[in-house]
């Protein structure tokens, strides 16, 4: 059986990332690791190199665009691709995102499970 | 000219009369006399009016309270009194109190008290006539006051209906914003709750099992939050702050989307759609519920401007911008009563509305902003009673 692929959340709302991994978890292909401040996340996305990022942009300390940017710029994080969450989608995010980083897929709050993997899937098939 | 003043002496003693006569033989009045009330009845016939009658109170056929009592329900400006002896004092007092004579001269009397009776008679009778004159003109004056009170009060309440409907559309207005302005702020604390109960119901779902029962519960709940988050975004449509999904698309197939579903109200209401579209058509890179937000904004009002019925017609065709970048320019002609030139300028603003309460007057400017995100734009050709066109040019990627 091949490894899991690993996912990085990023994302204050614990109670948010605790149901996300529990139910991506629910499928042996995922195996989720949760970061609730995007410090302690970049720390994280350095020593486990995940697969995936979600990462939140409304985070109280660092906004997720700005974590976004340092992963960027580190050569051992700058390839693992991103997916942005937000709860409040706003021209000015979006636009922020296009000026700083390449691609942007985001998705919108709230999600259901399904649409979730299935982003995942797209996301990590665009890779291969 | 002064009418002369006229005094009527009634006594069947031709003696008294000629005394009377004597008596004011000096002043400026015009003395009439008669010797008995039917005659004093016909004296006043002839020479209307008499300012002052003065009568006897015993006489053979008519008494003179009887006679009075005439002559007051004929002629009831003139001052009434009456002569008489002692005797007969109760009889005279009674009249008196009935109001009907205005006084009492004792027979026989003194020329000198006669002549001031008279005289004071002759004050009263002017005085209440200028006081009746002035009750006259005050009544008139109030009438005329009633009615400009009415006509005030008519005004008042006109203006007072218009105000309110201002004040409505503005709090309409306002309302519009404040939920816009909340919508922006609370989404986001809204959503993150939501998602989390998203997520939660699903990881539930999915060890509940085949319990169908809790299935069925974890179901209900989790389409509650979806629910409660449409509503959410539904708000935030407001604000125009929802971000663009560009699609490449085919312009026409959205024209026709937006025409099916408003093809009920236009057959309603007699208009008739002709479409126009040209071959060949590139596809544009849009919005598609947005662009179709537009499309729509622009059948509602034209809709609304051909009450009568008409025409709509639609045209789609390739076009160059003012920097000759190539556009896809779709126009829309109505019928209608068009716009006085002294609005056209404040069509797109917000808020701008000519209709009911109801309208919000943010069709149009939603509609620009919507097109001004596509990189396009908008604008507008009217002529009064002819009818409206809106060309809409996007441009080709
Ligand atoms: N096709 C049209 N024909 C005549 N007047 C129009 C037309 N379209 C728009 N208008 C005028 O522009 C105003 C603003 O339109 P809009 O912004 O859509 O708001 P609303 O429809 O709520 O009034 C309308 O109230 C109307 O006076």
């Amino acid at each position: 059986m091949a490894e899991p692929v690993q996912i990085l959340m990023i994302d204050d709302e614990e109670p948010f990332s605790f149901f996300v991994k529990l139910n991506l978890e629910t499928d042996s292909r995922f195996k989720v690791t949760t970061a609730p401040r995007g410090d302690e996340g970049l720390k994280l996305a350095k020593s486990i190199k995940p697969d995936l990022i979600l990462l939140d942009i409304m985070m109280p300390g660092m906004f997720g665009t700005e974590v976004a940017g340092k992963l960027l710029e580190d050569p051992r994080t700058k390839y693992i691709p991103i997916i942005f969450l937000t709860a409040a989608l706003k021209k000015e995010e979006a636009d922020e995102m296009d000026g700083r980083i390449g691609g942007r897929e985001f998705i919108a709050k709230p999600i259901t499970k399904e649409e979730l993997i299935s982003r995942i899937e797209a996301t990590l098939e665009l890779k291969k | 000219m002064e009418e002369p003043v006229r005094i009527l002496f009634v006594d069947d003693e031709p003696s008294l009369l000629n005394i009377m006569e004597r008596l004011f033989l000096f002043e400026d009045y015009e003395i009439l006399t008669a010797t008995s009330g039917e005659e004093g009845l016909r004296k006043f016939e002839e020479s209307s009016p008499i300012h002052i009658v003065i009568s006897d109170y015993r006489m053979p056929e008519m008494s003179g309270v009887e006679f009075l009592e005439e002559v007051y329900k004929k002629w009831p400006d003139t001052v009434r009194m009456i002569l008489s002896g002692y005797a007969d004092l109760d009889a005279v007092i009674l009249a008196i109190n009935r109001g009907h004579i205005y006084k009492f001269i004792s027979k026989p009397w003194n020329n000198d008290e006669m002549k001031v009776t008279v005289a004071t008679a002759l004050e009263r009778y002017f005085l209440r006539k200028r006081n009746q004159e002035l009750t006259e003109s005050l009544l008139q004056k109030n009438e005329e006051l009633r009615q400009f009170n009415e006509k005030l009060e008519q005004l008042v309440a006109d203006r007072t209906a218009e105000l309110m409907q201002t004040q409505e559309q503005l709090v309409q207005s306002e309302k519009l914003a404040a939920i816009g302005i909340l919508a922006a702020g609370i989404a986001h604390e809204i959503k993150n709750p939501l998602a989390i109960i998203t997520m939660g119901m699903e990881y539930m779902k999915s060890v509940i099992g085949d319990n169908a029962m809790l299935q069925e519960v974890a179901d209900k709940l989790k389409h509650a939050a979806l629910r409660a988050d449409t509503i959410v975004k539904g708000l935030l449509s407001y604000t125009r702050q929802n971000p663009l999904t560009f699609k490449e698309s085919d312009i026409t197939t959205l024209i026709d989307e937006t025409l099916t579903f408003t093809e009920h109200e236009l057959q309603c209401k007699n208009i008739e759609v002709i479409r126009k579209y040209a071959d060949g058509l590139p596809r544009v890179q849009v919005d598609a519920n947005q662009i179709k937000q537009v499309f729509v904004n622009l059948l509602v009002n034209g809709i609304d401007a051909m009450p009568e019925g008409g025409r709509f017609t639609i045209r789609v065709e390739c076009s160059e911008n003012d920097t000759g970048k190539k556009v896809v320019q779709v126009v829309y002609t109505d019928t209608g009563h068009g716009i006085p030139a002294e609005k056209i300028g404040k069509i797109f603003d917000p808020f701008f509305t000519t209709k009911d309460i109801g309208n919000t007057g943010l069709g149009l400017s939603v509609s620009k902003g919507i097109i001004d995100k596509h990189g396009g734009t908008i604008q507008v050709e009217s002529r009064i009673d002819v009818g409206t066109s809106f060309f809409i040019r996007l441009p080709v990627a």
